[in-house]
């Protein structure tokens, strides 16, 4: 018997899907299960084809489902993009008069049932809005699923409470008509799931969302955006809750303003963010050095979509990591970090803001499509957990013994007490030239003089210490799962490859008897060298099997690791067809790497 | 900030001047008029050199910061805008002058300069212009005139120049000026109204360049430069600072002075996020105080 619920909405633009995904989502869970949600969908405004999945169990589900056990099909395109993920004894209800799907549409392999419902014409005794059958078809669901009604009808009373009783009324009405219709027609699915109506709901956010949420619990003061798929949905939060909360939220004419603005506005001594994708990072590169120079803490954070160029815009790769690590010209110090999960944004924002401030430098966050743009359920994150970390900073005036202020001084750990406009005897430059420890140019009518070739050493050893005193600071990574001289396989990952990987390794520990470890890396700058390379030789002297799994065509974090630490993992499993991709298919990628 | 005691020199000149750098640039540049002129205003306007931000981009004129007290930002080429905007609107209370060059701001930077103009924050933009690359040794800028030759344009120029009065007026600007860094009183007063303005205001400051610029010379201008103020322009007509600002191009004569003055709301007026909370610098960072409200939002 299954132990999940795998549904899937799927149509047009402009039918309703996300919203009726995430109503789905909800309802899963205030019935107190943990939720998974993940929409596909195109660079279109109207039409083309959009989907959402729902995943949702009683167990803490953190990837996509392999397969779909019910889906919503509106449009006859559902029968070409998602009918193909069924599961073997699925259910597909669809509404060939309402729609208008003919027969010749309907292609299904064996085993999955099609269900004609007549959801429009049910939707039609209440309202004359053919959105309504959405409601109709979700009714209809959670009488398949063995859901409590209650739920639901809470659910349509507090979305629709602003809109009037008249509109809660016609919601829970045709919700109820497509309960009752498929209570008559249809065998509930038979799943060894608990459900209790009464439970606690979760919060139920996106990974954007949840990075944007840390920044704000953090202490952001300043976001700077232009909008750009997928990375648009941090700036749409911090706009709508952010100002209300006393952040400034700033859509720029392009991204290199976006880049600068920040870098003013952390020198000026805000906490600043700005957030975008690969080719507006591209347009911010010069301005991360500039923050690095100028030692200004600024997040910038990069939700990868597929490339090169325009690429994908709307689908999932993970082949920015070389264009983050090669941002801006010379070397510069700079952290460079993948959030790894959505409940990780709250975390990753919030640690985000503090490695910029303490170590006076930019932080990359790396993100990804897939990462930034599925939701789950997390428990609800404590404000007070994480301290706001300001480092070397002076508020007050610069006390006399450090008088004349020497905004670079030259430091053990590489870091200078800072000060911003306002602070008396704290005047400085901010300037993106080489500078002395006063902040005074050496690269005009000083530059070549011995005095000046030394401040240069000095000044370049500073900056780069910083990077050592930082990895210090930094949890080194470890693999989880099984020991080396116990596994038969080590997968190596990044970022958001997290969560679906540890799903491919229970599949392989309990349907195919595999021992598994796992590698995923958050720190990518600094990186902790030593300790990877000592995991990956130490499996590899136990003779386990060592897969990198990456969403990109070069294996960009295998010549990352292998750059970092001579040593090159030879099997790699690589996805760049614009798919997240499933745990089933990690699984079947390693049972075929390991039969070799 | 504007000091309150009318009568009692709280900051000088030697507050303004900094031990830090010399100025760099060539003997009888330009822009030692525009920098004694700027510190000039600022003493005149008691404005305390701590809560001033210089900020400027890449170039001869954008070493500006580094030879004036206050704070200061030397930022990238052609990103001295979109760097104050970003100050400001974290410090709504600081001063924020931005100085650089007609390539800087008009070149590179010119999509920044224009949007920043249109928001009206309270910012003073100074362009020193001079009509060339001087920092790179003399190539073709965006105001170089037709027919300029230079390094990059050995040939004459043909490219129609930008008006950096007309292009400020079509942004929204709400106070524009010219002045000309060969009369240091002019521009001293022009600088005072400038800063003094609340709102985006742009200072078109005519600043020649000894070095290669051999056309647009102190006497070329001296021949052409009148003063608005001793006509009867109004500077609250928006066409009639239009029709003033092609002069140049239409009649040969150079007027200086201010072309476009008004008062519109400012940007810090109307930003949301300083209504509950106050300046989110001064403040600090904070934790949401609305976090219940936004976390309900998600159940």
């Amino acid at each position: 018997m299954k132990n999940e619920i795998s549904f899937r909405i799927s149509g047009q633009n402009g039918d309703g899907i996300f919203s009726s995904g995430e109503v789905f989502s909800k309802i899963c869970s205030r019935s107190g299960l943990h939720v998974h949600g993940y929409r596909s969908y195109q660079s279109v405004i109207r039409g083309g084809h959009v989907n959402y999945s729902v995943r949702a169990a009683n167990w803490d589900v953190a990837a996509p489902a392999n397969y779909i056990d019910v889906l919503i099909a509106l449009r006859p395109d559902s029968f070409i993009v998602d009918a193909p993920h069924m599961s073997d004894d699925g259910i597909i209800l669809y509404d060939s008069k309402g729609f208008r799907i003919k027969p010749e549409n309907v292609k299904v392999k064996e085993g999955v049932r099609v269900v004609d419902m007549p959801a429009v014409e049910l939707a039609a005794q209440f309202s004359n809005l053919k959105i309504v059958a959405n409601t109709v078809f979700l009714g209809a669901v959670v009488a398949i699923f063995n859901l409590d009604m209650s739920v639901f009808e809470k659910m349509l009373a507090d979305n629709f409470a602003s809109k009037g009783e008249e509109v809660v009324r016609v919601n829970v009405e045709s919700a109820r008509a497509g309960y009752n219709w498929a209570k008559e027609n249809l065998e509930p699915l038979q799943l060894d799931i608990t459900i209790d109506p009464n439970a606690e709901p979760k919060m139920f956010i996106g990974g954007n969302e949840a990075l944007a949420l840390g920044m704000l619990i953090g202490g952001l003061q300043f976001y700077a955006w232009y909008p750009m798929t997928p990375a648009s949905p941090v700036g749409h939060f911090i706009a709508k809750y952010g100002e209300l909360a006393g952040v400034v939220c700033k859509q720029m004419e392009d991204e290199i303003n976006v880049s600068n603005s920040v870098v003013g506005a952390a020198v000026a001594g805000a906490r600043a963010a700005c957030a975008t994708s690969g080719g507006g990072f591209a347009l911010m590169t010069e301005a991360i050095g500039y923050a690095s120079m100028v030692e200004a803490p600024v997040v910038y954070i990069e939700v990868a979509r597929g490339g090169p160029s325009t690429g994908l815009p709307t689908k999932q790769e993970q082949g920015d990591l070389r264009q983050l690590l090669g941002a801006s010209q010379g070397d510069y110090p700079r952290a460079i970090i993948a959030q790894t999960s959505v409940e990780d944004g709250i975390i990753l924002g919030q640690e985000a803001l503090n490695i910029a401030e303490k170590y006076q430098m930019p932080v990359i966050i790396a993100s990804d499509l897939y990462m930034g743009e599925h939701f789950e359920t997390i428990p609800e994150p404590d404000p007070e957990a994480i301290p706001i970390e300001r480092g070397k900073l002076i508020l007050d005036e610069v006390p006399e013994e450090m008088r004349p202020y020497k905004r670079y001084l030259v430091t053990e750990d590489g870091i200078s007490p800072r000060t911003i406009p306002g602070v008396k005897y704290g005047q400085y430059d901010a300037g993106s030239d080489e500078h002395d420890e006063f902040g005074k140019l050496i690269s005009d009518v000083r530059a070549g003089y011995p005095e000046s070739i030394k401040i240069r050493i000095e000044q370049m050893n500073k900056r780069m210490r910083k990077m050592e005193t930082l990895l210090k600071e930094l949890p080194a990574p470890t693999a989880e799962g099984h020991p080396p001289e116990d596994a038969d396989v080590l997968l190596v990952t990044w970022g958001s490859l997290l969560d679906i990987t540890r799903e491919a390794r229970r599949e392989l520990e309990t349907q195919h008897g595999k021992r598994t470890a796992h590698l995923n890396i958050r720190y990518i700058e600094p990186f902790h060298s030593k300790e990877v390379k000592e995991i990956l030789e130490s499996y590899q002297k136990a003779g386990a099997k060592i897969i990198l799994v990456e969403n990109n065509y070069t294996g960009q974090m295998g010549q990352h690791i292998r750059m970092k630490t001579g040593f090159e993992i030879k099997d790699k499993y690589l996805r760049y067809d614009g798919e997240t991709i499933l745990p089933r298919e990690i699984t079947s990628a390693v049972l075929e790497i390991l039969n070799r | 900030m504007v000091a309150t005691q009318q009568n009692v020199q709280l900051f000088t000149q030697k507050d303004w001047k900094t031990d830090v750098a010399k100025p760099t640039w060539c003997p009888g540049c330009g822009d030692y008029g525009v920098l004694s002129a700027t510190r000039k205003a600022l003493v005149e306007l008691q404005i305390d050199p701590t809560d001033t931000l210089v900020i400027s981009g890449i170039g001869c004129s954008s070493n500006f910061p580094h030879f004036i007290g206050g704070y200061g930002i030397h930022s990238v080429h052609g990103r001295a805008a979109p760097n104050a905007v970003g100050a400001k609107l974290s410090n709504p209370d600081l001063t924020v002058i931005v100085a650089g060059g007609d390539g800087d701001g008009l070149g590179i930077g010119l999509g920044g300069f224009v949007h920043a103009a249109r928001r009206n924050l309270d910012i003073t933009y100074v362009i020193m212009d001079n009509q060339i690359y001087g920092l790179t040794t003399g190539q073709t800028s965006p105001t170089s005139l037709l027919g300029a030759k230079t390094k990059s344009t050995p040939y004459g120029n043909i490219e129609r120049p930008i008006n950096p009065i007309s292009m400020a007026l079509a942004a929204e600007a709400t106070f524009v000026a010219r002045t000309f860094s060969g009369d240091a009183k002019h521009f001293a007063e022009v600088m005072k109204r400038a800063i003094a303005h609340k709102g985006f205001a742009i200072v078109d400051a005519l600043s020649p360049c000894v070095t290669f610029n051999k056309f647009n010379t102190y006497d070329y201008f001296r021949e052409r430069v009148y003063k608005l103020e001793e006509t009867d322009h109004d500077t609250s007509d928006l066409m009639a600072a239009f029709k003033k600002a092609y002069e140049w191009e239409f009649e040969d004569k150079v007027p200086i002075g201010v072309f476009y003055e008004v008062q519109r709301p400012t940007y810090e007026e109307q930003e949301l996020a300083y209504k509950e909370f106050g300046n989110p610098v001064k403040r600090g960072p904070q934790r949401p105080p609305n976090l219940k409200k936004i976390i309900k939002d998600f159940y």
